[in-house]
């Protein structure tokens, strides 16, 4: 009786999914990203694959033009990825297996500040405050007291679809960062969930419960359903 | 594109189910809800915009980006909404959700829209859309094309940024409305000596505090302004909101960023709109220029001009490369275009790699901005076989034999000669 609910439930009308779209891994590959999808999402960059060097920084100048506030060093550090892993001659796959990589930073786990700093400030803001109506604030937000499996989920998959957060609306697409390692995605979600003076509410994750959610994979409009069956009260 | 909540889902079960209620919201979701990440799979055209045939080729599926294969677009003489190509420069989610769907705005939408007529004028006034639907309308048919249709085929000399477009980034449509230039004369603005661009402006936004707007300028004595209409129909129906409804700028034999939709503003101007979105990029250099040693910003408004008006091109319909026809006499068919302000005067056809040309019957019936049809007929044995097609018009202008000596950093204006692999058996 649920499997076949859930089924139908699950072909509903469909919200376009977070493209999940990935980077060859490679030193960069996270700056790009966290900045590179406020705008656009990553279709773009990798359509862009084979460009040469002038082409590049170019790009990432007329970026710039376009709105993009980035920092000299981000910008140096994102060229060169750019310019290694979608340049006209690409240091073979084998080279650069996910574990290699910038992603996937295995140990010693980074401060949830600096996790959120480095991947989620260009979207949700420095200080967690957001943009109205496009991208949602975290600081304050009571969604996230509920259960980390939520902001867990979110990070780990991405979101899509309408949502309302704060008391306003918003019908956007948090784009997954699932190529975070386990122990950065738990300290940026404990760190989310306890920063700017938000109450925690049950509990917090380790690398271990992230380890287990990531062996179940979800869309992202998954995650919107999930979500919405979280928060919203149950039915009479 | 809003997710149905479908009644027959017990929702506490569903938590149950899935772990969240209390402290086990960490534990895997029920099997029947898992699914694994189909990374590489291309979304469906209709779960990007509402209403799209899911033949579309999606491009970019952020941005509602994509194109019409050929063998749906031969098929119809006016480009109908469900395959019509499509292009957005702002998310289809975050703040630009509204747009993605082929339905008509809604009632409220269209009697509330307002266009503000502003600049270097002494009367500035509000335009309601309501009440262009009340005035006099004319009909224009005309080619919609993308700047960047046939990106793709440049990458054979060198990469460029941008979706990798076919020929299928055009559609032939008719647009109803109220001529351009005779409202805003009436409006009696008391425009300024100085004014020589008008620039337009939609309701579309940048989902950043700060980013470049899509604001298109042109040059009030540009021959394709007079001809500019603001419409309110598409193919006889409410503009698709997609597609620009309620109101688009449509400037007949201008690329498709040039027809502004959503319009909003319109703004008297004494030089272009400094927006990087006008400024750095859907801008062709005058000079040849090689990959990597002129970049998008090497870009002046010295050294390059905007894409307004298309380029001559030409296309092959039938037969399409790949298909296989009888031997003998073989239709060969297609529609050429340009940006209007002359007539296509000759379309060639060659099926021995240029050695020698047969001129096209070409049907101009539906006027200068509008496809082309033409089609002629040769003799042909078993084989594989090649067309190519050119077409010029009364001002000699034509089509590079090859297209690859337009090449530029932005990938705009591909228009060499198209070249068409066909078997006939
Ligand atoms: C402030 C908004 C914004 C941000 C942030 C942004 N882009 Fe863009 N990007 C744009 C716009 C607008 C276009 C479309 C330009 C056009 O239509 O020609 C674009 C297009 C592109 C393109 C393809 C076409 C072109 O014009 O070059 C590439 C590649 C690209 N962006 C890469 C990036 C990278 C890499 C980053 C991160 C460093 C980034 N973008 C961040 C606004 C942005
Ligand atoms: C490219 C922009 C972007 C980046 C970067 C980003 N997010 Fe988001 N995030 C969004 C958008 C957009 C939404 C709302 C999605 C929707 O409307 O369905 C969202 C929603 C969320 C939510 C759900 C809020 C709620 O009320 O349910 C959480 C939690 C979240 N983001 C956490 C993060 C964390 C942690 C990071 C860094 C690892 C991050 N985000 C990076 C764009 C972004």
């Amino acid at each position: 009786m649920l499997a076949a609910a859930a089924i139908a439930w699950l072909s509903g009308p469909a919200a376009a999914e977070a493209a999940g779209i990935t980077l060859p891994p490679g030193p960069g590959a996270n700056l790009v990203y966290a900045r590179c999808q406020t705008c656009h999402d990553l279709q773009y960059i990798v359509d862009a694959k084979g460009l040469l060097p002038a082409q590049w920084k170019s790009t990432l100048a007329g970026m710039k033009d376009y709105g993009l506030t980035i920092s000299p060093a981000d910008e140096a550090t994102i060229l060169a990825y750019l310019t290694t892993y979608l340049g006209p001659n690409p240091p073979p796959a084998a080279a650069s297996s996910p574990a290699s990589g910038a992603t996937r930073m295995a140990g010693a786990a980074t401060s949830g500040r600096h996790v959120f700093e480095e991947n989620c400030s260009g979207c949700h803001g420095p200080e967690g405050a957001g943009q109205a109506g496009i991208y949602p604030a975290l600081a304050g937000n009571a969604d996230l007291a509920k259960d980390a499996g939520l902001p867990a989920r979110v990070v780990l998959f991405g979101l899509t679809g309408p949502i309302e957060a704060g008391g306003a609306s918003y019908t956007g697409t948090m784009p997954p960062f699932g190529h975070l390692g386990d122990a950065d995605i738990a300290a940026v979600v404990n760190y989310v969930r306890s920063a700017w003076g938000n109450a925690a509410g049950a509990g917090s994750v380790d690398a271990k419960a992230i380890a287990a959610l990531r062996a179940h994979p979800l869309t992202s409009s998954d995650v919107h359903k999930y979500r919405a069956a979280l928060l919203s009260p149950p039915p009479r | 594109m809003t997710v149905q909540f479908t009644r027959n889902v017990d929702r506490r079960r569903f938590l149950q189910m899935a772990g969240a209620a209390g402290a086990s919201g960490l534990l895997p979701l029920p099997g029947s809800i898992r699914r694994a990440l189909a990374a590489d799979a291309a979304p469906l055209a209709s779960a990007v915009i509402a209403g799209k045939s899911d033949k579309m080729i999606v491009h970019n599926a952020k941005l509602g980006v994509m194109e019409t294969p050929l063998d749906l677009l031969r098929d119809h003489p006016f480009t109908p909404k469900e395959i019509l190509y499509n292009r957005l420069h702002f998310p289809i989610d975050l703040n630009g959700g509204w747009v993605a769907t082929t339905a008509p705005a809604s009632t409220e939408t269209t009697r509330d829209w307002t266009i503000l007529v502003s600049g270097l004028v002494q009367r500035p006034k509000t335009i309601k859309v309501s009440d262009l639907a009340k005035m006099d309308q004319v009909k224009r048919i005309s080619v919609m094309q993308c700047a960047g249709n046939g990106r793709s085929y440049y990458w054979a000399k060198g990469k460029t940024a941008g979706s990798g477009w076919k020929h299928g980034g055009m559609g032939n449509l008719t647009w109803e409305g109220v001529p351009l230039m005779p409202l805003l004369k009436s409006l009696e603005l008391g425009p300024d000596p100085s004014v020589t661009f008008l620039s337009a402006n939609g309701k579309d936004v940048p989902p950043v505090v700060g980013g470049a707007d899509l604001i298109k300028s042109y040059h009030l004595a540009a021959p394709q302004l007079q001809n500019a209409i603001l419409a309110l129909k598409m193919n006889g129906e409410p503009i698709p909101t997609v597609h620009g409804g309620p109101v688009r700028l449509i400037i007949p034999g201008f690329y498709g960023n040039m027809n502004i939709k959503w319009l909003t503003d319109l703004m008297l101007m004494d030089r272009e709109n400094p927006s990087a979105l006008m400024q750095k990029t859907y801008r062709m250099p005058f000079e040849p220029v090689e990959p990597g040693k002129f970049t998008t910003q090497d870009m002046t408004q010295q050294n390059t001009v905007p894409t307004y008006g298309f380029a001559i091109m030409s296309v092959v319909f039938a037969p399409l490369a790949g298909e296989t026809v009888k031997a003998g006499n073989v239709d060969l068919k297609g529609v050429a275009w340009n940006d209007g302000v002359v007539p296509v005067t000759e379309v060639r056809v060659s099926v021995d790699q240029g050695r020698s040309w047969i001129a096209a019957e070409i049907d101009s019936s539906d006027g200068p901005t509008a496809w082309q049809h033409w089609q002629t007929r040769v003799a042909l044995s078993a084989g594989a076989h090649e067309v190519w097609v050119r077409a010029t018009d009364a001002w000699g202008r034509s089509q590079p034999m090859d297209g690859l000596t337009t090449w530029n950093p932005g990938g705009w204006d591909w228009h060499g000669v198209d070249r068409v692999a066909f078997q006939v058996a």
